[in-house]
């Protein structure tokens, strides 16, 4: 960023194209139930699912093109992209599975209008734009403001099942540690400010030299890194994840899980790789000893959960830890090389971004299915190991894809989360993270367990003797659009990974 | 001691031997310098901070992430003080000096989002309270663990 002089042409509208796309959508599914009143419910959900296909066919066009704007403030290059296709892909499909309880046409015999408000529409859009611009942002005043956009409507949802206590319970525990862990980035940011005067990345990237210790400076990373480890949930700062994924509607769990988790870590790969690199030398012990920490405790406390919502939050509070090991193989890559406006990313963020990808697939599919397993949401978030028992003989089709999905989180072959976990490891393997590789690995192992203690009991159980919470599924069609979505995903990027390999190779980081 | 304290306890000294008070208040301020607003900003996040912690009523919290949020503002507002007059090519060829004020701008935006986050937090908070009839934390247990 050269200077705060704001003028006109320095906005490039092209590169804020799906921005301004989404938040048209907004006021209009905000403002449509007036107008509309009982057609709001069929209208809305359309409305927000051609906002996004117009979103994301305008993400589409300026692919390869690098374009920024406001100073480069805001940087549409192809790793934004890719990452904004993630998240509009994942919202799509969850508009898609919402829209099915959602409208009276399509919903369930059993469903009993979970979302009885069409508010449900603008707070996700909303929640999207958060999740572009964190991922498009190279200023710390945009990527807190983007971090806020994403978070606060999110609060929302979480609290969106109106009947549910344990609804209420998780908005309240969200909104809670939320708000605090922005206090603590707001103030983590004031220090960088006081000690840099600027608050680009570049700036920043400028004024980090480590040779001169700079103690605001470094005060002021530590509690911006403790913000972010808020909103991805690293370890110390993950108590509130079981509880909030838990109690919140199963698809919203998903989506939390999913598209915050992949938002946050395209916000901390281009904060860590764009603006404090030079300071590797400082914070790769931090950063690994959190790493090893968040898959430890992650994979441990999922070991012995029984219901299946809290063993899904705690494993991906140790997918988050694996993550980790992205930013650390790209502090140390870019440590070494420098970072280069226009180079092509290296091999380490298109393993992160592979990784993800096959991720949130795994994750929102393996939500979809509790989903689809429990028409009522109040029983969702009590569902437990033992009422999966034996569900292979009462509905083969929801057990076999879970067990795909659950494989995939595992990390098993022909899976995207086998050939992502394989990059990764590989690569930081290659950078000479050799003790903690060997650490995920066991990580791994251990991981596997619980996996396959939900899928053993699906395939190897009798059915319990008392009544199961999953008796009846929902036997609404529409469900279909998430969990096969999801299935085609995660074994496309499984067995021909190729194709997102080749659309990663071009992926760079815009000048 | 410092040479600030003791420069306040002399003028002190002054009013309390019957000198002018307001011009006394006015040499004392004179010498605020910005460590004073960075100093009574840690204590204010640390205020909240402390809050966040020992309170158990959840509006309490809320109040006490407000005066966190608050005493960034006041950090940037201080450090403004020493970035806003930046020296740049322009003070080369004319001897204007350009501002760039980009700690208020950043106070306006986090005033907006503390206004934003206590609007969705007080209904969040308020339907809490209709179902469980308590805004203790210490309520909110039906998952643990």
């Amino acid at each position: 960023m050269t200077s705060m002089e704001f003028s006109p042409q320095t906005i490039d509208f092209t590169a804020i194209m799906p921005i301004i796309i989404i938040s048209a959508g907004i006021l209009v599914t905000l403002l449509l139930p007036f107008a509309a009143k009982g057609r709001a419910k069929i209208i809305n959900p359309l409305v927000a699912l051609i906002v996004l296909l117009a979103a994301f066919i305008s993400s589409a066009r300026i692919w390869d093109l690098g374009r920024a704007s406001f100073d480069g403030m805001y940087t549409a290059d192809n790793a934004t992209l890719f990452a904004s296709f993630i998240f509009i892909i994942v919202a799509f499909i969850t508009v898609i599975a919402i829209t099915a309880r959602y409208c009276p046409f399509l919903r369930s015999p059993d469903g009993e209008g979970l979302f009885a408000s069409p508010e449900v529409f603008p707070l996700m859009l909303t929640v999207v734009v958060g999740a572009i611009v964190m991922s498009a942002s190279r200023n710390l005043i945009l990527t807190f403001l983007a971090i806020e956009t994403l978070s606060i409507p999110l609060y929302v949802l979480a609290g969106m099942n109106l009947s549910s206590e344990r609804s209420k319970e998780a908005s309240l525990k969200y909104f809670l540690t939320g708000a605090f862990a922005s206090g603590f980035l707001a103030y983590g940011i004031s220090l960088i400010y006081g000690a840099v005067g600027k608050l680009g990345y570049h700036a920043i990237l400028d004024a980090c030299s480590p040779t001169a210790a700079d103690y605001t400076l470094y005060a002021g990373l530590a509690l911006v890194a403790v913000g972010f480890g808020f909103k991805v949930a690293l370890v110390p700062f993950h108590a509130w994840v079981p509880d909030v994924y838990q109690g919140s509607p199963a698809l919203i769990s998903g989506f939390m899980a999913s598209l915050v988790k992949a938002a946050g870590f395209t916000a901390i790969l281009r904060f860590f790789g764009e603006g404090i690199v030079p300071l590797y030398g400082i914070w790769w012990v931090a950063i690994a000893i959190i790493a090893a920490l968040t898959m430890t405790v992650g994979n441990l406390m999922a070991l012995n959960q029984i219901v299946l919502k809290r063993l899904l939050a705690y494993s991906s509070i140790a997918h988050a830890g694996y993550l980790l090991l992205a930013v650390l193989i790209i502090g140390k890559e870019w440590s070494e090389k420098g970072v280069t406006a226009g180079a092509p990313l290296g091999d380490a963020m298109q393993c992160a971004f592979f990784y993800l990808a096959g991720y949130v697939f795994a994750i929102i599919g393996s939500f979809a299915i509790i989903w689809w397993l429990t028409p009522s949401d109040k029983e969702g978030a009590l569902l437990e190991i033992d009422d999966v028992r034996g569900l292979n003989d009462r509905h083969p089709l929801h057990a076999a894809l879970f067990a795909l999905f659950l494989f995939s989180l595992a990390g098993f072959p022909i899976t995207a989360g086998f050939l992502g976990k394989f990059f990764l490891f590989a690569s930081a393997l290659s950078h000479g993270f050799i003790l903690l590789v060997v650490f995920a690995l066991l990580n791994a192992v251990l991981s596997a367990y619980y996996y396959l203690k939900i899928i053993v009991a699906m395939y190897m159980k009798s059915a319990p003797e008392h009544a199961s919470l999953c008796e009846e599924p929902s036997p609404n069609p529409w469900i279909y659009a998430v969990v096969w979505t999801c299935t085609l995903a995660t074994l496309w990027l499984g067995i021909i990974p190729a194709s997102i390999l080749g659309l990663l190779g071009s992926v760079s980081v815009g000048g | 001691m410092d040479n600030d304290s003791l420069y306040f306890l002399s003028n002190w000294a002054n009013v309390e031997s019957g000198g002018n008070a307001l011009l006394t208040m006015w040499n004392i301020f004179k010498h605020i310098s910005i460590h004073h607003y960075l100093t009574v900003a840690a204590i204010i996040f640390t205020i909240g901070f402390y809050g966040v912690i020992v309170r158990r009523n959840a509006i309490s919290i809320l109040m006490s992430i407000e005066l966190m949020l608050n005493a960034v503002n006041l950090n940037f507002v201080a450090f403004n003080q020493i970035w806003g007059l930046k020296i740049t090519r322009a003070a080369f060829t004319s001897n204007e000096d350009v501002l760039t004020p980009v700690g208020q701008i950043f106070t306006i935006f986090i005033i907006i989002i503390a206004a934003a986050e206590a609007a969705v937090g007080l209904a969040i908070v308020i339907a809490f309270y209709r179902q469980r009839h308590s805004v203790k934390v210490e309520d909110a247990d039906l998952m643990r663990w």
